[in-house]
């Protein structure tokens, strides 16, 4: 018969995808999209978690730091990297929203829908959130 | 437990239904044997046909040796492979006054046959397939049955497997090795380890369907093959429960059977030299949608799924136009006579309902060969189910 | 009365276009996958099966493919095309855009050799819910008295074991544990016509965090099932059924799903 190597030594290309059937989208459709989005602003979102924790950080160190913190905020670029953490979350809520009927096995033909019109709500409200970001203050 | 093998080997090449049904008649009776095919099972013609066990009804009258062999062989294979057909029933449907003018052949044809056969005038008919052309005038109902094609096959070979047969896909027949007037063996190539190899036979078994002259020719015998492919359409949408027939004599694209959620269209009939590169005529699948939608008029509106052609390993003598004339009952050659070359058994001919009993022919005379005195037990053992077969693979093909 | 007989056609329609396949090439032996790039002339049905077969019947007998039906009933064909897992021998190349064509072997299993991939994860995943093999049809008849009784008629059913979904399912591709979208959907179908299967059995087992609950609703495997079984659909519904009897034991109103 002929010999074929064992299962251990087969390629790693040639079994399970891993990561890269996550982030690969060609040949995939808008479910795999939400998948991913859902991952990665999950991943942001823990991000988050440990630069508010440095943020509130610089606050323990008396009341000099309040107005400097203040300045910090004001910074365009925090103020763009808050405007992402506000994206993040409505990705990561509304689709969230989405898999929590569907999980349910509520809606589960209109799963397309269901995310188009969360992402339209996004749009709406990071266009609003953005908005005052960047006017307010 | 397999049976305690043989010393004598005997090689088997072509992997559709005969092969598989002579591999595993071979391995029930303790001889040893290695199935040889170039490509997947089942891929060369076997599993490209509509997937009918014939009642044989659809030869009573024109071909009734035929008719007989299915109506015996479909029981058989009812018993040794259970769960692998749909009791559907099959539909012999007239719907003008010359399709009535061929009942009372067609049903003295099936009692001749011990087919049995009910008619149902046009009521009945309609309530049993709603789809049908309303000018039906009467249907007769007989035991045909829808059949997966590939997963039959592979029972036969899972069983095969398990009783000791060496499958080989993916693995051509390049040569037979000939030594004065007796073949010894067969030249391989392994499509796998991209290399050849000689393997050594008591007997070489040419069960290459269509392909089975081309592998004569390897050994210098003339088989007279006439390859017959006819066109196949498959729709979306299951139109019927029953295979609905054409109550007629059989012509082009007078059959319809519901596949799952498809309807299969079949089909036509002419004759090639080649049965690789068959031609897929687009005006065969314009008659498959006309003559379908005369059993079933929705058919004229449903959208296509796939069209293919499959060839029919037709065997017989020359003369014959469009491969319908010549007979669909099997052919086993042992080409000691009149080739005057030992060790080579062709089984041809036939089709998938009868393929035990090829098988049985073809055994038969391969244990006469080598003195093997075991009877046959295929029309009694069960068949492993399709899935075993890659229980048992491992890492191989 | 039948209409003329056809007439054999003599060759293949000489009008056509060329395309390029890159094809996925792998021997045992191997470490990686190599790419073969292969010209063939189209026509407006031909298929990517087609193409594969005309490649190896007249470009590199050495091609090795799975395939039987032709027509989405056997289920042995399946690849991925330009990344998207297909039946090849449903999948038009004219319906495939510009450009060179991609055939890759279906992923999240090994390859065995070329085009083949190693089929056994499919088939230990269907063992357990010890799926009947029809389905009750869906023409319902108004009225049955005349079949002698019979009150429905079963057919085969939908699945035809090609593995798209495993290949497509971003969870089978990291979590060796998942029971997978074809193993859910067979179960749901013994749930839903248990046909002398167990159904309370199949049910316990996949409550199971490596069950339908493994699913993170990708739904790819529905979007690439080239038989209409929508396992995202059935992996919801296991879910449903599954929450239903819980809320209602906790209510009072039911038995656990392993009593019955």
């Amino acid at each position: 018969m002929s010999e074929t190597p064992q299962a251990g030594r087969l390629p790693v290309a040639a079994r399970r995808r891993g990561i890269r059937g996550w982030v690969g989208l060609r040949g995939r459709h808008l479910g795999a999209a939400a998948f991913l989005m859902n991952r990665v602003s999950g991943l942001l979102l823990v991000g988050y978690l440990y630069l508010h924790l440095g943020v509130l950080f610089l606050l323990t160190r008396g009341p000099g730091s309040w107005s400097s913190v203040v300045a910090l905020f004001k910074n365009p670029y925090f103020r763009g990297l808050e405007s992402l953490l506000i994206l993040a979350i409505l990705v990561h809520a509304l689709n969230g929203l989405r898999l929590a009927l569907v999980g349910s096995g509520v809606g589960v033909s209109h799963q397309k829908v269901l995310f188009v019109a969360a992402m339209s709500v996004t749009a709406v409200l990071i266009a609003a959130a953005a908005i005052a970001m960047f006017t307010v203050g | 437990m397999a049976p305690q093998l043989s010393p004598g080997h005997v090689v088997v090449i072509g992997g559709g239904a005969t092969g598989a049904g002579v591999v595993h008649d071979l391995a029930l009776r303790g001889v040893r044997a290695t199935l040889l095919e170039r490509g997947a099972f089942t891929s060369g013609t076997s599993g490209r046909q509509h997937g009918v066990l014939h009642s044989g009804a659809r030869y009573a009258v024109s071909d009734q040796e035929s008719a007989v062999e299915c109506i015996r062989e479909s029981r058989i294979l009812r018993t040794i492979a259970p769960g692998s057909f749909e009791e559907n029933g099959g539909l012999f449907v007239a719907l003008n006054d010359d399709d009535m003018g061929y009942l009372e052949p067609f049903l003295q044809g099936c009692a001749a046959c011990g087919i049995p056969a009910t008619v149902h005038r046009r009521d009945a008919a309609l309530r049993l397939e709603p789809n049908l052309n309303p000018a039906v005038k009467v249907a007769v109902e007989v035991p045909d049955a829808t059949v997966d094609p590939m997963r039959m096959v592979f029972r036969f070979l899972a069983t095969a497997q398990r009783n000791g047969a060496d499958l080989r896909p993916f693995t051509e027949v390049t040569g037979l090795v000939r030594h004065g007037c007796t073949i010894t063996g067969v030249l391989a190539r392994d499509y796998l380890l991209e290399r050849d190899y000689e393997l050594g036979a008591d007997i070489v078994v040419n069960a290459a369907g269509p392909w089975a002259g081309q592998v004569g020719a390897l050994a210098g015998v003339s088989v007279p093959m006439r390859p017959s492919p006819g066109v196949l359409l498959a729709l979306n949408g299951r139109f019927c429960d029953k295979i609905l027939n054409h109550l007629h004599k059989s012509g082009d694209g007078d059959i319809i059977v519901p596949q799952r959620r498809e309807s299969l269209v079949g089909t036509t009939s002419w004759v090639v030299e080649d049965p690789d590169d068959l031609p897929v005529p687009e005006d065969h699948v314009a008659m498959m949608y006309r003559e379908g939608a005369k059993l079933v008029p929705a058919v004229a509106s449903a959208t296509r799924r796939a069209a293919w052609s499959a060839a029919r390993p037709l065997v017989g003598g020359g003369g014959a136009a469009t491969g319908r004339e010549l007979s669909r009952t099997f052919q086993c050659f042992d080409h000691k006579q009149p080739d005057g070359v030992e060790g080579l058994v062709t089984i041809t001919g036939g089709k998938a309902t009868t393929l035990r009993a090829m098988a049985q022919a073809a055994a038969d005379v391969v244990c006469g060969k080598l003195g093997i005195a075991v009877a046959c037990r295929t029309t009694e053992a069960v068949l492993l189910p399709h899935t075993a077969y890659y229980d048992q693979r491992g890492e191989q093909r | 009365m039948s209409e003329a007989v056809a007439t054999a056609p003599d060759q293949r329609p000489a009008a056509g276009q060329t395309r390029r396949f890159v094809v996925s090439r792998l021997k045992p032996g191997d470490l990686r996958p190599r790419f073969d790039d292969f010209e063939v002339v189209v026509a407006d049905w031909t298929t990517v099966l087609d193409v594969l077969r005309d490649i190896r019947v007249h470009q590199d007998r050495s091609l090795t493919l799975r395939y039987s039906c032709c027509h989405a009933s056997c289920g042995t064909c399946g690849v991925r095309v330009n990344g998207k897992e297909v039946l090849g021998c449903v999948t038009n190349v004219a319906g495939l855009g510009a450009g060179p064509i991609v055939v890759e072997p279906l992923a999240n299993t090994p390859v065995q050799h070329d085009l083949v991939v190693d089929m056994r994860g499919l088939y230990e995943g269907l063992q357990p819910p010890q799926r009947p093999l029809v389905r009750q049809s869906e023409r319902k008849r108004a009225d049955d008295a005349d079949r002698d009784g019979a009150a429905e008629f079963v057919r085969f059913e939908d699945c035809i074991e090609c593995g798209l979904c495993l290949s497509a399912c971003p969870i089978v591709g990291t979590d060796p544990r998942y029971l997978g979208p074809a193993a859910l959907a067979a179960a749901w179908r013994v749930a839903q016509e248990p046909r002398g299967a167990d159904p309370a059995a199949v049910l316990a087992w996949v409550d199971d965090e490596h069950g339908c609950w493994r699913c993170h609703s990708s739904f790819e495997c529905s979007e690439v099932c080239p038989a209409g079984v929508d396992p995202a659909g059935a992996i919801m519904a296991l879910r449903r059924e599954l929450t239903a009897r819980k809320l209602r034991r906790l209510m009072g109103l039911g038995r656990r799903v392993d009593d019955e």
